[in-house]
């Protein structure tokens, strides 16, 4: 246990704590005599999660939010910085002793059609979390209890447990993506795009159990989405990514009211909304930068509208907006 | 089914004839020599009198034996090869793959003309030589379609709940090729047979009094013109179980595929 978390009462329990997080991937060589390229996917990622809050990472295919999940998750290694789950330090804990933290954190995939093994049936796939809880593996009854509570937490019926993925629909198949996310109780899910592959008129029930869940459980979510409208409906803490980096962070109220950062406000107005008229639309010119430099200035400079010449020289730092809301904008 | 058919009919012929056979395989009669099918010969008879259809029957029992160990031989031992290099990639994968091209540069009848150079010809070495050249063949296969499946994002999922690399590799990865594996070792089986064939034909596999039907052509060939059909008889008899056996391949690719299987 860490300083903060000795001193704080168990409300305000930070769950996920990342500072200073990079993660680089050097490319293929492609010439004998260049260096090889560097891919900038995180560039200094800090984030906190306090227990049974849900944060929304939001940002644009290849902002690095994947990769933020990965780390999290322990699916990948740092290139520099850490991830600290209820104060634990994961690049502390040996192989053995990660293996069984992995049961305080889980994850539910975006693709509920690939992150199921077609040839295991539902029973073995919500199972196999179970497995991680101890070395010599929970017992027969206490898994087949967890896992049938854990089915029934997410409404899918006991019959269910001996069919095959291929046999359900695409949001039965993510109910049963979160049921062996949740089977070992764990005390933070980190859902990387869990709607996004499921049709809208699905999306609502999903999201809905997920809400469900986080009252019953008590769990604490990263969602991570490019559709603003699903971190308005679920989050309490919004995070906007942009290149690696978070560029503003606030409470969903603060953020749903007043988006400071020119990218979170080019965010809003991508959103089509129906009887929007002919108001003005800032609409962004131009790709994502380069991920493969990193940008002397703020990185947003060659799409921002509002850019000056401080922009391209001076990289901004996320500074204090108001109370507990953050941007790095020089203006805003 | 046609291939079960065949595929059958092959391994009833070899077993029947443990037991039985209309005459005895080796059986020299001078007299009755170069004969057509008749009651008493249903295929005829060869060269020396033998009876056609007994060395069919012998025959097909060498075939089976060399196919069922070569295919196991180059399954087991280019299924973990190919397994591992999947699993591990960087220098393990490439060490795996570059000997697998060094064995792949040599043509499975140089493979068996070495051995033979080694230790003199014999169904052993012919044997030994279709298996390894058989174990590139599965490591190759294994590997790409055990790389495709690491990528999938349920591995991932795996290694969240704790999984290690040989519980995933055993678990999820094969289980998840299996149909791959299948279909690959009827077919490899299938060239097996023909394999021995050609190796017999050459001299290099079987040797007399063993019955083989690569020999049985080869022999043939100088009487092809006096009777034909003694070389169709084992030239059918490779056919058809070659045939049979990819229809078999064909038939188990759809049956192990759990999507497939509950359709039906």
């Amino acid at each position: 246990m860490n300083q903060a978390a000795l001193n704080n009462p168990e409300s305000s329990e930070t769950v996920l704590r990342a500072e200073g997080l990079r993660r680089h991937f050097t490319l293929p060589r492609e010439s004998l005599f260049r260096p090889p390229a560097t891919v900038y996917a995180l560039n200094g990622v800090d984030l906190s999660i306090q227990r049974g809050r849900s944060l929304g990472v939001v940002g644009e295919s290849g902002c690095g939010k994947s990769t933020l999940a990965r780390l999290c998750m322990a699916l990948d290694v740092p290139t520099a910085g850490r991830v600290e789950i209820l104060g634990q330090d994961l690049a502390q804990l040996s192989a053995r002793e990660l293996r069984r933290a992995r049961a305080q954190f889980q994850m539910v995939f975006q693709d509920p059609y690939g992150s199921l093994d077609p040839r295991h049936t539902v029973r073995r796939i919500v199972g196999e979390t179970m497995d991680a809880l101890s070395s010599g593996g929970p017992g027969e009854r206490a898994r087949e209890e967890a896992v049938g509570r854990a089915i029934d937490a997410v409404g899918l019926r006991a019959n269910d447990l001996d069919k095959y993925p291929h046999e359900f629909s695409g949001g039965q198949r993510q109910r049963i993506a979160i049921a062996r996310a949740l089977v070992t109780r764990p005390r933070l899910i980190v859902a990387d795009e869990p709607v996004s592959a499921l049709d809208v008129s699905v999306q609502a029930q999903v999201l809905n159990l997920m809400q469900e869940l986080q009252h019953d459980f008590g769990v604490t979510y990263m969602l991570i989405s490019h559709d603003l409208g699903v971190v308005d409906y679920v989050c309490d803490e919004v995070a906007v990514m942009y290149l690696g980096r978070v560029v503003e962070r606030a409470s969903r109220r603060q953020f749903f009211a007043n988006p400071v950062h020119p990218y979170s406000q080019a965010l809003f107005d991508a959103v089509p909304r129906i009887g929007a008229g002919r108001r003005r639309r800032t609409t962004l010119r131009g790709n994502v930068g380069s991920q493969t430099r990193q940008a002397v200035g703020c990185a947003f400079a060659d799409r921002c509208p509002k850019v000056k010449s401080r922009c391209a020289a001076e990289a901004p730092e996320l500074r204090r907006i108001d109370n507990g809301h953050m941007a790095s904008c020089h203006f805003a | 089914m046609i291939g079960l058919v065949l595929t059958g009919t092959m391994i009833a012929l070899a077993l029947v004839s443990l037991v039985w056979t209309p005459h005895s395989p080796t059986e020299i009669v001078i007299a009755e020599r170069l004969k057509l099918p008749s009651a008493s010969h249903w295929f005829g008879t060869d060269q020396f009198g033998r009876d056609i259809l007994s060395m069919i029957m012998a025959g097909a029992q060498t075939s089976i034996v060399v196919g069922m160990i070569a295919v196991s031989l180059g399954a087991a031992v280019g299924i973990s090869l190919g397994l591992w290099a999947a699993a591990r990639r960087g220098w393990v994968e490439d060490m795996i793959m570059r000997l697998s091209d060094l064995n792949m540069a040599f043509p499975v009848i140089l493979i068996a003309i070495l051995l033979t150079a080694g230790w003199g010809p014999g169904i052993t070495n012919a044997i030994l030589a279709l298996g390894i050249y058989n174990i590139s063949i599965f490591a190759r296969q294994v590997r790409g379609a055990g790389i495709a499946m690491w990528e999938r994002e349920f591995v991932l999922a795996a290694r969240a709940a704790g999984k290690g690399n040989l519980a995933i590799t055993v678990e999820h990865i094969l289980p998840n090729i299996i149909s791959i594996i299948v279909v690959q070792a009827t077919i490899s089986f299938a060239i097996a047979i023909l394999a021995e064939a050609a190796l017999s034909y050459l001299g290099v596999g079987s040797q007399p009094p063993d019955a083989s039907w690569g020999r049985m052509l080869s022999e043939s060939q100088d009487y092809i013109f006096l009777t034909p059909i003694i070389a169709v008889w084992p030239g059918l008899a490779i056919v058809l179980s070659v045939l049979g056996l990819n229809l078999i391949g064909d038939g188990l690719r759809d049956l192990v595929d759990p999507r497939m299987a509950r359709r039906r």
